[in-house]
């Protein structure tokens, strides 16, 4: 068997060891095939889509553009959907008279109006809306973003000591097992037989 | 010779058993019928440092995730319609449960970073070496369902967020074709995709995980513990050297046990400090939302090169982890003598932080539909 030098313990050791087998070749290439082939199919398949021309979906995206953002640019985004909303013929179940003073809103810079005008213009629709399947999102109304916790602060007072009292005990005792040696005391006193060894080895040759 | 460091707490000799206290005896009459002192096998002592540890706190991570997420599927609502009205109720009504449901979150969290620094320390250990490359494809393969578990939980919250998460993975599914069936809404179109979702979050991703890591710990045990390359004097070698001196399994059980206990109160802590708050119901048609900081990396590939970055990036990573211990041939273990090994694994952790960094400065792009 051919063997190659190793820098490192001065010996050699077999070629075999480190080159790439035939066997070994051909998973690679399978690899390279599969992505090849996931490459191909995003790169044909990656297109598609297009805007909602429904009525009371494009309400709901008002709605939840002004739940996230309420600024000027968030209330910008949502003024254009409200725009697709009243020029959409697709308006089975929507109060356009409602979408319009929705838009009157937000134009007077009254979000909370205006969400609470663009809620009641579809409630109508949503109330209609068969069981959600597939896809569909199932909302009937959108509320803002809540805390994630109740505001009354004792019992958060009582859990945050007895965690920090968790994670107290647990640090102890995880110091208190830790393992007799460090890995450089280890590394010191796996070293030390071998030492006595070698010195022994010298100490014997005459 | 190894130097086996008893466990006090485990003793059956005979000669003492009159004068033991009663609990030790219970402890010997369930002994004999479960044999539980077989979990004192030998291990060697680096096993129970931190960085050897990484797998077992991931371990105490799952089963935190399991008991809280128990408690918090007898409140939620797995319907499209009450999801995310559910999930407030478990916040403002049900007593203690938003802290259960802090603890849930950050679990989530905590479990995706230990299972990533575990594997880290496999590579950077060379542990993935023969005779353990079985083993490390079992845990890239739960590292993906621990991935899986964080994307379902995400989306269960049906908020916007967990919506155009959903979303952005059934494009991703589409772009796939047939291999993204299951994802698609039309595999079963009478049926909301969530409750699908909900059953792989619930059932289908801990039971694998649980039936994998049972192949992973009996592996373990098979091949021992992997050695410390820094403490042989040969680094190609598969075992610990036999003059390392070795404790009980049961005393890495008990470090981990502290550790899993410690990482609670640290939980905990966040859960009440950062309690997630719960975002609007979604909408479709709309991208308002950053993913959760797990995926910013692959999003920053989706705002350059479109939707199909998440896939070329997610398909890379995952692909060069499974091919690793075939591609990899050095028999070296300790880190200096793998300088291929190392620059490229550097260049990739160096390319995921970057690319999550520079999500965090960035707003969020429309994508879905394009």
């Amino acid at each position: 068997m051919t063997r190659r030098p190793d820098s490192r313990t001065g010996t050699t050791v077999p070629i075999e060891a480190t080159a790439v087998r035939p066997g070994r070749r051909a998973v690679l290439v399978v690899i390279l095939a599969g992505l090849f082939a996931v490459a191909g199919a995003a790169t044909a398949s990656a297109h598609g889509g297009e805007e909602t021309t429904v009525g009371y979906v494009l309400a709901q995206q008002a709605l939840g553009h002004l739940a996230h953002d309420t600024s000027a640019a968030g209330i910008e985004v949502a003024m254009e959907k409200v725009d697709d909303a009243l020029e959409t013929s697709d308006n089975a179940g929507v109060d356009i008279a409602k979408v319009q003073q929705a838009r009157a809103a937000l134009e007077a810079n009254q979000v909370t109006r205006a969400q609470e005008l663009l809620a009641q213009a579809i409630s109508a629709a949503v109330a209609a809306l068969p069981p959600a399947t597939g896809m569909s999102t199932g909302t009937r109304t959108i509320e803002p973003e809540l805390a994630g916790r109740p505001d009354a602060p004792a019992p958060s007072w009582i859990l945050a000591i007895a965690s920090l009292a968790l994670l107290l005990g647990g640090s102890y005792l995880a110091y208190r097992y830790r393992p007799a040696d460090t890995p450089a005391q280890l590394r010191r006193r796996l070293a030390q037989p071998a030492d006595r060894d070698a010195q022994a080895s010298r100490e014997e040759t005459p | 010779m190894s130097t086996l460091r008893a466990d006090p707490a485990i003793s059956t000799s005979p000669n003492t058993a009159a004068t033991r206290p009663w609990w030790r005896r219970a402890l010997d009459v369930v002994d004999d019928r479960l044999g539980i002192t077989a979990l004192t096998y030998p291990v060697p002592e680096h096993a129970n440092n931190i960085a050897w540890s990484l797998g077992g706190i991931t371990a105490a991570a799952l089963v935190l995730l399991v008991v809280t997420g128990i408690l918090l599927t007898q409140f939620y609502a797995p319907v499209p319609e009450e999801a995310n009205a559910s999930v407030r109720h478990i916040v403002t009504h049900e007593w203690g449960m938003w802290f259960v449901r802090g603890v849930h979150f950050w679990a989530a969290q905590a479990m995706y970073v230990t299972a990533a620094l575990h594997l880290l320390r496999v590579f950077l250990t060379g542990s993935y070496k023969r005779p353990r490359e079985g083993n490390w494809l079992i845990g890239v393969a739960m590292f993906g369902l621990v991935i899986f578990a964080l994307f379902t939980g995400t989306v269960l919250k049906w908020d916007q967020e967990g919506y155009e998460a959903l979303g952005h993975n059934v494009e991703v599914a589409n772009l796939l074709g047939g291999g993204g069936l299951w994802f698609s809404p039309d595999f079963a179109n009478r049926v909301s995709i969530l409750i699908r979702l909900y059953s792989a979050h619930v059932v289908l991703i801990p039971g694998l995980i649980v039936v994998l890591f049972t192949l992973h710990a009996l592996l373990v045990k098979r091949h021992r513990i992997s050695p410390h390359p820094s403490l042989t004097a040969d680094d190609e070698s598969t075992d610990a050297p036999a003059a390392e001196p070795v404790e009980p399994f049961t005393h890495h059980l008990r470090r981990i046990s502290a550790l899993g206990l410690a990482l609670l109160g640290a939980l905990g802590l966040l859960a009440v400090t950062f309690p997630p708050p719960v975002g609007p119901a979604p909408v479709e048609g709309i991208e308002v939302t950053k993913p959760m900081w797990p995926f910013w990396w692959m999003f920053t590939l989706e705002n350059w090169i479109g939707l199909s970055g998440i896939l070329y990036g997610g398909g890379a990573l995952f692909t060069i982890l499974v091919a690793l211990p075939f591609i990899d041939r050095n028999p070296h273990r300790a880190w200096r003598h793998r300088r291929v090994a190392m620059t490229i694994a550097s260049a990739i952790v160096a390319a995921i932080i970057v690319l999550t960094i520079l999500m965090a400065f960035t707003t969020a792009k429309t994508h879905l539909g394009m």
